[in-house]
Formats: structure tokens, C-alpha cells, sequence
């Protein structure tokens, strides 16, 4: 590996491993055993993925197949502190982009997040969503 | 002495005493405006009375919320957009002061959403209002009879694709010598859509329920219930409702004294429009990349794990539970969002007489005032006010996806998002598709001018995809360049 690979945090790596050996070893079980080590770390760095390909015994080069078709499955660690603004049509009528000019280096645009009558919908690193936010409480709230 | 029938013998075991309560809003919807804060400031006021406070989901009525709901017995009164001067006029309802006997509203509606909000998810509560009582009914008579009577009902899919769900089970039953799987698709990835999220947040209870019916109905050895990734809420209501309808002898039969032989599993999504497609789910579930199969084979034919396999929208499933009302209720669950003084759930009589004029006045909307309706969002159409007095039908609704445009919304560029995301979720599987989403992006930044080529490319999306994701992306373009021309020549 080279020095430059991302750090991921070794309790929720061991902790995701522990998740992934109660599941069986069979191919319908991909999918879980990366969302087990992804409830974890909240990405899946390449050690995870082996694991996860080790135990259900599938050639690493699918379940790579497999996590990168996924948008939720995360390969690079989260950003701390991000919020995501949802940029759905009814949050985009609702003012998405005030949201998102509101701050500007601590956002990132979302698709839908399926809370649309009570946009704009912002969600935090936690991905707790909020609705109805306007720019000034969502600056505050960013902020704090 | 009379033997208790089996329902009667579940309700005896957990129905509670309808004491007056208060029911907390909460769900994705309340969490997200912060109703717990009003919860706690009520319990906190209620002193020892605190038990009789619970959480319930949302009701459908996300406009109202934070909101909470007084129930003395069948009656009830919901308090709309709570603030923390509103919690003395819950309190004084609770305690027999609610004001205007008009501000009540009987409860025990019919349809889906009868329960949805009226109930804190235990099993007693369920039972106490109605539920399993389909179910009940569907086993007092032969799987034949059970598809006749959804034959003669005409119930139909309502993801979107409208078949008769009836011939489907038919076609998955006629296959007696192999083991047939049911995978209910509650993935509800269509950005728009919120109805499933609702239904199991709100009454999961109906979702095993109409698992059970069609179990009975085809017989299954494995149904495989595929919630989407970030619907965690509905996944954990869901599954706290399973644990309790199994604890309860409702999964095993033997409630009835009977043996289903159904293992239920849930499986969670992990994002991508695509992953609704009922094909990629297969694919999905079994760990493959998740992208469409070839048809034929059908899935009723081979489906999940080459076996014969119904895939129904979680909807569908809980609108069989309503088959044996009579006459049962043809409506279709609308989530209703965008430029509208009431935006929520809404579950919307599909009976000939109601009208998109209707359902914006329902919403509080002026029709007068709204400049279109997106329908089905990024697979979608738009409905022009011309339209608004038309009568509603089951096979133009899609999965009920609907974003009303206020005077103000540029509906060029709107088409123009939804056709950016139409390009970033193509899985990649086919090259119409692939290709043809990118270059429908790209001939949009001229519209009018390229007119004549982005006609033949949406022909090429059309015919030429795997599914539906690229055979219906060119659907909204073509109606916003039908519908509203005028909208793309300031381009």
C-alpha cells in the first residue's frame, strides 16, 4: 500500500469484521457484508473490501464491481463536518441554491433524499435529515 | 362454551384498554423538524400521566408536522405545526377540553392509510384497528377464490407499470413443481416519491399482512423484502413488526392453527434509481452487480435464484389487504410535494371523479395558480392546467410521484435536472441508454435548436434500453417540448 492511502479508524474495521463473519458464506450475502462493514466505517476502504470478499469468497474484482455500482457506498472517507443539500425538484423550488450559497465549503448537492414535502431538505455528516431550513438557520447550524 | 376464532383469540391476547392518549408525530418526517423537543416538553407536562403519551409516524400530513394527535377513543384531534405556546392546548385536550366538537374527526377510515399516525406501532394497537382482518378473510377461502376475488376486484400494480396483479400471481402458481419466491420491492428510489418510506414507518403491519395473503394466494418458500438503504426508519419499523407478528404465530400460521412454511427476509438497498427496476433487484439480492436482465425469461418464470418469483411494490401488497372491503377502494397513494400550501401523503380515490383539480384543492393549491405538474419526476410527464379537470386513471399516475410548479419554476430548467440525473444514474449496462442519456444532456443546452435530433434520440432511448430508466428518460423532455415550447426558446 502506498503512505498516501486514507486512514480508516481500526475498532469499526474490527467491529464491521465481527459483523461479517455472522453472515453465511454465500454470494447473496455481498451486499450485506459491505453495508455491515460500511455501517461501521462509513466507507469502505480496499482492506474492507477484501475482507468482505475473503469471507463470501468472490474474486475481489467483483465485489469492486459491486461496491462502486452503489452510490451510498462510500470508497474515500467522508468529509468531516459536510452537510448535503438536497437539489430534488421541490427543494430546488423551495431554494436549494440559497442553502447551498449560504455555505458554500461545507456543502455538497444531494440528490433527492425522499423528504420532499418538507423542503428544502438538508442532511448533516450524520445523515440526519432536516426539513424546511432556511439560510440563515441553516448558516447557523453549520456553523456551530 | 364457544372456541374463539383465531383473530379473536389475537386480539384477546394484545389488545390494551383504549385509554385517551397523545401520539407523537415522529417518523423521518416530525425527526426532521424536531417534534421530539414538543414530545418532551408534553410528557414532561403530563407528570405521571406521561404513559399515556406515545410516538407514533407520520399520519401523511407533513405539512401539519411537528404535529400530535389526542385520541379518545375512536375520536381524534391532530394539533398542526406545534410550538412549544401550542403544547398547553394538547394538554387540555388530553384532559377533556378540545374545544369545538367540530375539530374532531372520526377515525377508522378505509384504504391504506386508515391506520397510518392512529397507532404506536405495537401489534395491539394494529389489531384494534382492523389489522389482519384481510388476512383473516383471505384464509376463509381457497387460493382460486382468493385470485378470483382480485380478479374481479381489477386490482393492478402500483409501482407503476399497472398490470393485473392477479395474472401475475396466476402466471408465478402455475409453476407446482419448483419453489417460488415473492420479493417485495419497497426500494422507492424515484426522487419524488415518499409513500413507501410512510406506509412502513406508519403501519408495517399492513406490508406482512399482504405478504401473507399472496403467500396464500401462490404459495412461497422465501419472500425477500428489499427496503431502500436510507429508509432506516422504515427498515427498523418494519422489522420491530416482523419480530412481533412472529412472536406472535401470525408469520408461522399458527394463529390460525396452520403451518405457512413463508421464511420472510429483509434486505436493505444501497442507492441508485436503477436498483427499482425489478430485474436489478434479482440481481441485487443475489450479490451481482446491480444492474437489468435480458426479458425474457420473466421473472415469473426464473426469477430471484433462477426460480419462478413474484416481485410486487410494497404498495400493491398493502392494498391487497383492502380487497375484501366492499366495495373495495381503487386509490393510489400521491406524494404530493413542491410549490403547494399542504404538501404530504395523500391517498387519492381513483374512481372516475376525481380530478387533478381535485387533489391541488385537497392540497390547498389554487389551481389557477400553478403552471404545471411534474408526474412520475425524472420518468415522468408534465400535466398542463388544461389537463387539471380531467378525471384521474390508475394507468397514468406511474408510482404517484408528483411535484406541483408554482407560477415561478422554469420548467426548461427543471427538464434539464431531471435529465442530468437521469445521466448520472444509468447504470451503464446498455449503450442507448449509456450513451444516449449524456447526449440527451448535452442537445438540451440548445433545445430549440436541436429539436429534431433529440426527437430521434428519445426514440432511440425508447426502443432501444435494457429498462425502463433509459427507455423512459426522453418521457419528460418530450412533454416539457410538447407541452410548453415557448419555455425553451429564451434559451
Amino acid at each position: 500500500m502506498t503512505e498516501d492511502t486514507p486512514q480508516f479508524d481500526l475498532g469499526a474495521m474490527q467491529a464491521g469484521m465481527t459483523a461479517v463473519d455472522e453472515l453465511p458464506r454465500s454470494r447473496d450475502q455481498l451486499l450485506p457484508a459491505l453495508q455491515a462493514l460500511h455501517d461501521e466505517l462509513h466507507w469502505l476502504p480496499r482492506e474492507a473490501i477484501s475482507y468482505a470478499a475473503s469471507h463470501i469468497r468472490v474474486p475481489l474484482s467483483e465485489v469492486y464491481a459491486t461496491a462502486t455500482a452503489y452510490s451510498e457506498l462510500r470508497l474515500e472517507p467522508p468529509m468531516p463536518g459536510q452537510w448535503h443539500v438536497c437539489t430534488g425538484v421541490a427543494c430546488d423550488l423551495a431554494g436549494a441554491s440559497e442553502l447551498i450559497e449560504a455555505a458554500p465549503d461545507r456543502v455538497a448537492r444531494a440528490d433527492c433524499q425522499f423528504l420532499c414535502a418538507l423542503a428544502p431538505v438538508v442532511a448533516d455528516e450524520h445523515e440526519q435529515l432536516y426539513g424546511r431550513v432556511t439560510a440563515d438557520e441553516f448558516r447557523e447550524r453549520v456553523n456551530q | 362454551m364457544t372456541t374463539l376464532q383465531p383473530l379473536a383469540r389475537l386480539r384477546e391476547r394484545y389488545l390494551t384498554p383504549q385509554l385517551p392518549r397523545i401520539l407523537i408525530h415522529r417518523g423521518t418526517a416530525g425527526d426532521a423538524v424536531g417534534v421530539s423537543e414538543y414530545g418532551d416538553q408534553i410528557r414532561a407536562a403530563l407528570g405521571d400521566r406521561t404513559g399515556a403519551v406515545a410516538d407514533a409516524a407520520s399520519d401523511g400530513a407533513n405539512w401539519a408536522a411537528p404535529s400530535a394527535t389526542v385520541m379518545h377513543g375512536t375520536f381524534t384531534r391532530r394539533f398542526d405545526r406545534l410550538d412549544l405556546n401550542g403544547i398547553d392546548d394538547v394538554i387540555a385536550c388530553f384532559t377533556g377540553d378540545c374545544g369545538d366538537e367540530a375539530n374532531y374527526a372520526g377515525t377508522g377510515g378505509r384504504g391504506l392509510t386508515a391506520r397510518l399516525g392512529r397507532n404506536d406501532g405495537t401489534l395491539g394497537d394494529v389489531l384494534s384497528q382492523a389489522g389482519y382482518g384481510g388476512l383473516d378473510r383471505a384464509l376463509s377461502v381457497t387460493p382460486e377464490e382468493l385470485l378470483d376475488r382480485l380478479e374481479k376486484v381489477g386490482l393492478t400494480g402500483r409501482g407503476g407499470a399497472h398490470f393485473p396483479v392477479a395474472m401475475k400471481w396466476r402466471l408465478a402458481a402455475a409453476h407446482t413443481n419448483e419453489p417460488r419466491m415473492l420479493v417485495v420491492n419497497a426500494e422507492e428510489g424515484e426522487p419524488g416519491v415518499f409513500k413507501d418510506r410512510h406506509m412502513l414507518e406508519g403501519d408495517p403491519h399492513r406490508l406482512i399482512e399482504g405478504i401473507l395473503i399472496a403467500h396464500h394466494a401462490v404459495g412461497f418458500q422465501d419472500a425477500y423484502v428489499y427496503i431502500n438503504g436510507q429508509a432506516r426508519q422504515a427498515r427498523a419499523a418494519f422489522e420491530r413488526a416482523l419480530a412481533d407478528a412472529t412472536e406472535a404465530g401470525i408469520i408461522d400460521g399458527s394463529a390460525w392453527d396452520r403451518d405457512f412454511g413463508l421464511q420472510i427476509h429483509v434486505r436493505s438497498g444501497a442507492g441508485g434509481y436503477v436498483c427499482g427496476e425489478e430485474s436489478v433487484i434479482l440481481n441485487s439480492i443475489e450479490g451481482e452487480r446491480p444492474v437489468p436482465r435480458f426479458k425474457p425469461p420473466y421473472a415469473t418464470d426464473a426469477g430471484l435464484f433462477n426460480r419462478p418469483t413474484v416481485i410486487n411494490n410494497a404498495e400493491t401488497l398493502a392494498a391487497v389487504t383492502t380487497i375484501f372491503e366492499n366495495p373495495p377502494p381503487p386509490t393510489k397513494l400521491v406524494s404530493l410535494s413542491g410549490d403547494v400550501p399542504r404538501p404530504g401523503l395523500y391517498e387519492v380515490p381513483v374512481d372516475g371523479a376525481t380530478t387533478w383539480a381535485g387533489v391541488l384543492a385537497m392540497a390547498g393549491a389554487n389551481p389557477q395558480q400553478v403552471q404545471a405538474i411534474l408526474l412520475g419526476g425524472p420518468s415522468g410527464v408534465f400535466v398542463r392546467p388544461e389537463q387539471f379537470e380531467d378525471a384521474l386513471e390508475m394507468n397514468g399516475l406511474g408510482a404517484g410521484g408528483t411535484v406541483v410548479l408554482g407560477p415561478g419554476a422554469d420548467i426548461a430548467q427543471v427538464t434539464r435536472d431531471l435529465a442530468s440525473y437521469n445521466q448520472r444514474e444509468s447504470c451503464g449496462e446498455c449503450t442507448p441508454c449509456r450513451e444516449g442519456s449524456v447526449r440527451l444532456v448535452q442537445l438540451l443546452a440548445d433545445a430549440a435548436g436541436n429539436r429534431e435530433r433529440i426527437g430521434d434520440l428519445i426514440e432511440v432511448l425508447t426502443e432501444g434500453s435494457l429498462c425502463q430508466l433509459g427507455g423512459m428518460a426522453g418521457r419528460p423532455v418530450q412533454s416539457a417540448l410538447e407541452q410548453f415550447p415557448a419555455a425553451f426558446e429564451s434559451d
